[in-house]
């Protein structure tokens, strides 16, 4: 290593050191109050895990898992309808058949800047508070994600049997139908099933800024400090999340 | 087309899309889909968007304020739970776990941390520890640990078996098999995950302040229930200027050390 190797490692280093200093001010991170936090941390989740075993089954178990079904619904609807809208992007952004790739590649990256909650934010304004406003932020983002995995998938096709087909005499439709969307297809119910995946999460959670689904009674419960239901609420929706992705990964890894 | 397909992919096809279609028109009226409302909505939308072309700019100070804080949340939480990830991922692969049940135990506790919401966690955190940073960060501690452990661990499983073996015939232990033939090999993508995780959690602290866990979602959730939406839009330009900015920083160190 030379003198000046030496010197930036240096710089670098006191550069990291310093970072963290500030970081760990300005959080005021302080374990005596951790400490002082854990007897009340017990009880707060012996009420969550243990006590509120006792509610399952009951009529408020039963409400919440109605209100699940509809933060389902909201996820599946939203990622159904981003999915439909992204096939257009998805060519408009692949370069190999659209000019102006570059462009909508940087309209897609724009769409996923925005969390989801503030679009949600957003959304609630405009539609008022409810479920739609939160399925309107979801497939909102989903657009974002999906047309990036969609482009990709349609750049990576292989282009020979969309020539036999130019070859043969095909138009453009033809082509489309017959030599990319059968390649493209399993790629793309692939990724919107995976992104379905993401959207329950997602959906769970934009009920705190009012957008509807499970987060609503969440949010009422855990500022009521009813830990018991909070602590039903988080078994319906660890449970829904544990079957959903076991449900995706089967279906994924029968359509590729 | 009619003369491509068998009866039996068609009939196949048709069940599926006929599914897919009930499964949308039903969630579409537990939704309460409302196309009327949409429509209604955009001239409020147009309102709403119009308020970014005159953003509060007096409001500037309070929100860098707590904009550094959400960073510092997300810059303490990442490495904390970077650290941790790291060393517990070796225990959660089946190539370097020390012996079956330790490797299974590991992955229980990793894919149960996985489901809870992080708001769930920051909520908890802030009813135990009260409100401020210090909740925010331990939420993001347990969230980014459920990301990390699991791509790195899948990493470690991916590992090439030839260095390995080749360590291991000449007579090293355990310990010295991880660090000369699973641990170069993995090192790129683990600093590429601490990245990408990063990124994930400037986000997600945005959304712990709206349970007063510290950051700027703590003013915005504020701002929404007053429903002082200049300021409100104000805090979602400045946010959305810096997730770009940071984005961009952490591509680039990516480029740059791998």
């Amino acid at each position: 290593m030379n003198g000046w190797n030496k010197t930036r490692w240096l710089i670098i280093t006191l550069l990291v050191v310093a970072v963290y200093w500030w970081a760990v001010m300005g959080i005021d991170f302080n374990l005596h109050r951790i400490i002082a936090g854990l007897p009340k941390g017990k009880v707060i989740l012996e009420r969550i895990f243990v006590k509120s075993l006792r509610y399952i089954g009951g009529p408020f178990f039963w409400e919440m898992v109605m209100e699940m079904l509809k933060t389902l619904a909201m996820a599946y609807f939203g990622t159904f309808i981003a999915s439909v809208l992204t096939v257009p992007f998805a060519f408009l952004a692949a370069v190999n058949f659209s000019p102006y790739a570059r462009f909508f590649k940087m309209f897609l990256n724009f769409i996923r800047t925005f969390p989801e909650i503030l679009l949600a934010i957003i959304f609630v304004s405009m539609v008022g508070p409810g479920p739609f406003a939160g399925v309107l932020a979801i497939g909102f983002h989903s657009v974002g994600m999906l047309g990036k995995l969609y482009a990709e998938a349609v750049e990576n096709i292989d282009m020979k049997p969309i020539e036999a087909i130019t070859a043969a005499g095909g138009n453009f439709w033809q082509k489309l139908i017959f030599g990319v969307l059968p390649q493209v297809f399993p790629y793309f119910a692939s990724y919107s099933i995976y992104r379905f995946e993401i959207a329950v999460r997602s959906a769970s959670t934009v009920g705190l800024v009012g957008a509807g689904g499970i987060g609503v009674p969440l949010l009422l419960k855990v500022q009521g400090r009813n830990w018991e239901q909070v602590g039903v609420i988080i078994i319906v929706i660890i449970i829904t999340v544990v079957i959903v992705d076991y449900l995706s990964a089967y279906i994924r890894k029968r359509i590729v | 087309m009619a003369r491509v397909l068998s009866t039996k992919t068609k009939v196949k096809i048709i069940t599926i899309s006929g599914l897919l279609t009930a499964l949308l028109i039903l969630s579409g009226i537990l939704i309460e889909f409302d196309p009327l409302a949409f429509i209604k909505g955009i001239p409020r939308g147009i309102e709403f968007f119009a308020s970014f072309l005159k953003p509060d700019l007096t409001y500037f100070k309070p929100i860098l304020a707590k904009l550094i804080e959400t960073l510092q949340i997300a810059l303490v939480g990442t490495t904390i739970a970077a650290v941790i990830s790291v060393i517990y991922s070796f225990f959660a692969s089946h190539v370097t776990a020390p012996s079956r049940p330790i490797y299974f135990v590991a992955r229980t506790i990793m894919n149960v941390l996985r489901t809870i919401p992080d708001i769930v966690l920051a909520a908890v955190f802030v009813a135990i520890f009260g409100i401020g940073a210090l909740p925010g960060v331990l939420a993001l501690i347990f969230f980014s640990f459920g990301i990390m452990t699991k791509l790195m661990s899948e990493d470690i499983d991916a590992v090439d078996r030839g260095p390995l073996e080749a360590v291991k015939s000449v007579g090293a232990t355990r310990t010295q098999v991880i660090a000369f033939a699973v641990i170069p090999q993995v090192v790129p993508n683990f600093i590429s995950y601490i990245l990408y995780t990063f990124e994930v959690n400037v986000r997600v602290s945005i959304v712990l302040g709206l349970v007063g866990a510290g950051g700027i979602g703590q003013i915005l959730m504020e701002n929404i229930r007053l429903f002082q939406y200049d300021k409100v839009s104000m805090i979602i330009l400045v946010t959305f200027i810096a997730v770009i900015i940071i984005d961009g920083f952490s591509e680039y160190i990516r480029k740059r050390i791998l």
